[in-house]
Parts: C-alpha cells; structure tokens; sequence
C-alpha cells in the first residue's frame, strides 16, 4: 500500500496589490518544497525551497546590491533536530532600472537546507518559511510560502514529489583551498574615518583566469562602493570602499565573500572569509 | 628571421559604480527646483532656515504601499509640520504622469506636496536608490540623514525603529542625529535609462 505522504503545504502568497498605475500581473514568483531522496543517511534530509521567477524578473540573494532586498529562510525544527543554515547557490549580477546594479536570481534557483531529524521527533513537522521581493525593471512584489513537512513521510516515501537537488548543490560556493588558488593579500589600505576604509584583496590562482567577479556579503548598514576587480593572468586584485552607515553597528571584524571564475564553459564560484 | 614569441596577458578590469552620486552627510543638499501637482513650483533653497524631509516614492511599489495604508509618512509629516518641518515627496519614477501622482495625492488625502521628477536628475543628484528613500536636509541646507525610513523592510517587527522620526527629535532638540544613514530598502527607483 502506497503510503501518503503528508506533505502539508500551507502556501500563502502575500501579495501586494500592484496599482492602476502599472498593469497587474499574475505571481511573477512561486515557492515549492523539493526533497532529495537520496540523502545521506536515515536522519538526515535534504530539503529545498524551489523558486520559479517569471522572464524579466529577479529575486535577491543574501546580500542584494543596491536595492531590493535579501530572500530570507526561516526554519523551525522540532526539538533535538539540527538545520544548517541556508545554503544559496551563486547568484547573477543584474542591472535595475537607473542602473542600480543587482545581486540575485533570474528564471530558478533552490534555495537549501539540511536537516538531521532524530527518530524519535519524525512525526513532529518541520516549519519553512520563505519571503522575498520579486522584482521587474518597472515593479516589485513582496512574497511569501509557508510549509509544513513530517519528516516520517518524507522518509518512508521517496517516489512522492522529490527531485535530485544534486545540481543546485554544486552550484554552491566551495570553500576557497589550496586547491584553486587562495588569498594572498587582505588589507586595509587606510581608514579615513572611524567608518570608511579602503581594502585590498589579492587572489592567486592555480591556472590563469580571465573572468573573475567577487561578491561581498554585507549586513545591512554597510556599503560597498569603489569596487575594482582586476585580473591579470592568475592573480586577481579586488578593491573596494567599506562603509559603516550607522554609528550605531559595530565596525565589521571579517567580510565574507564568493569569488565567481567564469569562462565560456564554465562558472566555479569559492566562497571566503577575511579579517579586516 | 627570428620568430617573435609574443605573449599575450589578458587583462580584464571592472569596475562597479552606481550611476548616481553618493551624498556625504553634511555636506549641501543639491539645490533644485520640482513642479508639484498643483502646479506650484518648489526650490529647496527657499526653504533654507528650515528641516526639510524628502520622501522618494513610487505610488505603486508596495513597500510605499504599506507605508501609506499604514499612515507612516502622513503621521510624521502631520505631527512634525507643527513644528515647522517641511515634507516634500518626489517621484523619479520615469512613466509616471502629473495626473496620476495628482490622483494619487488626492485620494491619499497628502497634506504635503508630490513634486515630479520624472527625467530623474534630482534623484539621481540626491543618488536616491529605493522608494521610498529619505533625506533629511538641516536648518543650514546640509544633508543631515539618507537611508530608510525605518529599520523593519518586510513590515512585522513590533520594535522596528523610525530613523526620519528620531532624527527629526534630535535636530528639534539641537542634539546631534545618532543614526544619519542606513541603507534604504524597497523597490529600485525606476529611472529612465
């Protein structure tokens, strides 16, 4: 006997009304659950949120550039189950109206999370809960999906609606190693105040790269600004202003970032993190 | 003949820059002069002497949307025109038409003016990025706050901090502004391009 799997989707789409002003489109943005089915072991499991964003419009990733704002996940698990945080794959640049330049996701994108999910609290669900703002060159639009999932029935039903996320998972940042290339230089050139400084970062890599792009991750209440990536057969030099806009945050101790090395071919993306 | 070997190194530079100016706080407000749907024109420097609030918007991006349902900038521009704060909104939006900001004023019942600039030079001037962006301009004409209205983007925290509401006490109260910028948030200003 086919066990059901109970698979509770409370999806609930906030969506803001567009006005008279623009013409109103439908959802531009929808969320799904996706559940690899070959995980790893019997506790754990690999859940993701599918994105599916209409052509013309993007989501944002964890850090949005200069407008717009992050996709966030939030999970609650029941009680001696452990989640990791969420695992983005690399995003895109994009270029808003006005030339606002742009960090996120066009077309689709899943968005990760595993779980270890103990046998004795299976039955008990697990809470997702995704927001995020779509947007076009003309328009944004806030949502939202909620889920509930039991992490018995996903386990005892791999053929019900599971996908093989394995693709979304090498679209994750490695950690930068020996292996591709490394820091050699992070420094601060100089702080012009108690809030702007101005850095260095120099990559060396194993092979030569002709196209290499580096995406901060900003919390909010800092910028970017002067941002210069030059790369000269294997050695890349990135520079950039740093900026903390509230007197009230705590100057920035490291900076974590993905460095993207892209050819015709191919596009390998390493995350990092530096003091600053 | 010899062979030449000539080696060629590919440099690739990039460089990111928004296309619109940074402010600093402190420094002046680029003067300007904006029509508002009632025809009246309206130049910043006129109001030099006085705490000006520019509110960047777009009637139709949610995030301005909330903001108005909810009576956010109406509220403060109402309880600080008592003490002669003057709220100027601009729209750099490049589609949207005198009527329809006009319509809009209306049926939002604004006590402030909505001055178009549609061809975006004044918000590209102030580098206004999201609607709605806020600037606060002192008394002296100098830029005294850039950022976010407030510190809650998606609309549900109980706690979230007004940053135009706490400037506009501080400066009332001849106090230094504590938080003079944040990073703005809502939809990107849609400029012409």
């Amino acid at each position: 006997m086919r066990i059901m799997f109970s698979l509770l989707v409370a999806a609930g789409l906030w969506l803001f009304n567009s006005p008279a002003i623009a013409e109103q489109e439908a959802p531009p943005i929808s969320a799904s659950i996706v559940v690899d089915p070959l995980e790893r072991s019997a506790d754990t499991l690999l859940i993701g949120i599918k994105f599916k964003i209409n052509p013309g419009w993007h989501i944002y990733w964890k850090y949005p550039g200069d407008s717009g704002l992050p996709t966030q996940v939030r999970v609650s698990v029941p009680k001696g189950s452990t989640v990791s945080e969420t695992l983005w794959p690399t995003p895109v640049r994009f270029t808003q109206a006005g030339g606002l330049q742009g960090i996120g996701y066009e077309g689709e994108v899943v968005l990760l999370n595993r779980f270890t999910v103990p046998a004795a609290v299976r039955k008990e669900p697990i809470k997702i809960q995704a927001r995020w703002v779509g947007c076009s060159q003309k328009i944004c639009v806030p949502g939202k999906a909620e889920f509930s999932l039991i992490a018995q029935d996903i386990l005892k039903n791999s053929a019900i609606t599971v996908a093989d996320l394995g693709p979304w998972e090498n679209k994750i940042a490695r950690a930068l190693t020996d292996n591709f290339g490394k820091v050699t230089t992070a420094a601060t050139l100089s702080n012009l105040n108690s809030k702007v400084s101005n850095h260095e970062l120099v990559f060396e890599w194993n092979k030569a790269a002709t196209q290499v792009d580096w995406l901060p991750v900003l919390p909010r209440n800092f910028k970017i600004s002067n941002l210069k990536i030059e790369t000269l057969g294997k050695k890349t030099v990135v520079n950039f202003q740093l900026e903390r806009l509230d007197s009230e945050s705590m100057n920035l101790k490291e900076l974590e970032g993905e460095v993207i090395i892209s050819s015709a071919s191919s596009r390998h993306s390493y995350s990092h993190k530096f003091n600053l | 003949m010899k062979g030449i070997i000539l080696a060629l190194f590919l440099t690739l530079t990039t460089s990111f820059a928004l296309a619109d100016t940074e402010l600093k706080i402190g420094t002046a407000a680029p003067d300007f002069e904006l029509v508002d749907t009632a025809g009246a024109k309206h130049k910043l420097s006129s109001y030099l002497g006085k705490i000006v609030v520019l509110e960047w918007t777009n009637p139709g991006c949610p995030f301005v949307k909330r903001h108005y349902r909810k009576g956010t900038m109406k509220d403060l521009a109402s309880t600080f025109s008592a003490q002669g704060v003057v709220w100027l909104t601009i729209n750099s939006t490049h589609y949207l038409k005198d009527e329809e900001l006009k319509q809009w004023s209306e049926e939002s019942k604004l006590s402030y003016p909505v001055l178009n600039d549609a061809d975006g030079k004044v918000g590209r001037a102030y580098g206004a990025k999201t609607t709605p962006h806020m600037f606060i301009v002192n008394k002296d004409g100098k830029v005294a706050y850039s950022g976010a209205i407030d510190s809650d983007p998606y609309g549900d925290e109980s706690d979230a901090r007004n940053y135009v509401n706490t400037a506009l006490k501080e400066i009332l109260s001849d106090k230094p502004v504590t938080v003079t910028e944040t990073t703005p948030y809502g939809c990107s200003v849609k400029y012409k391009s």
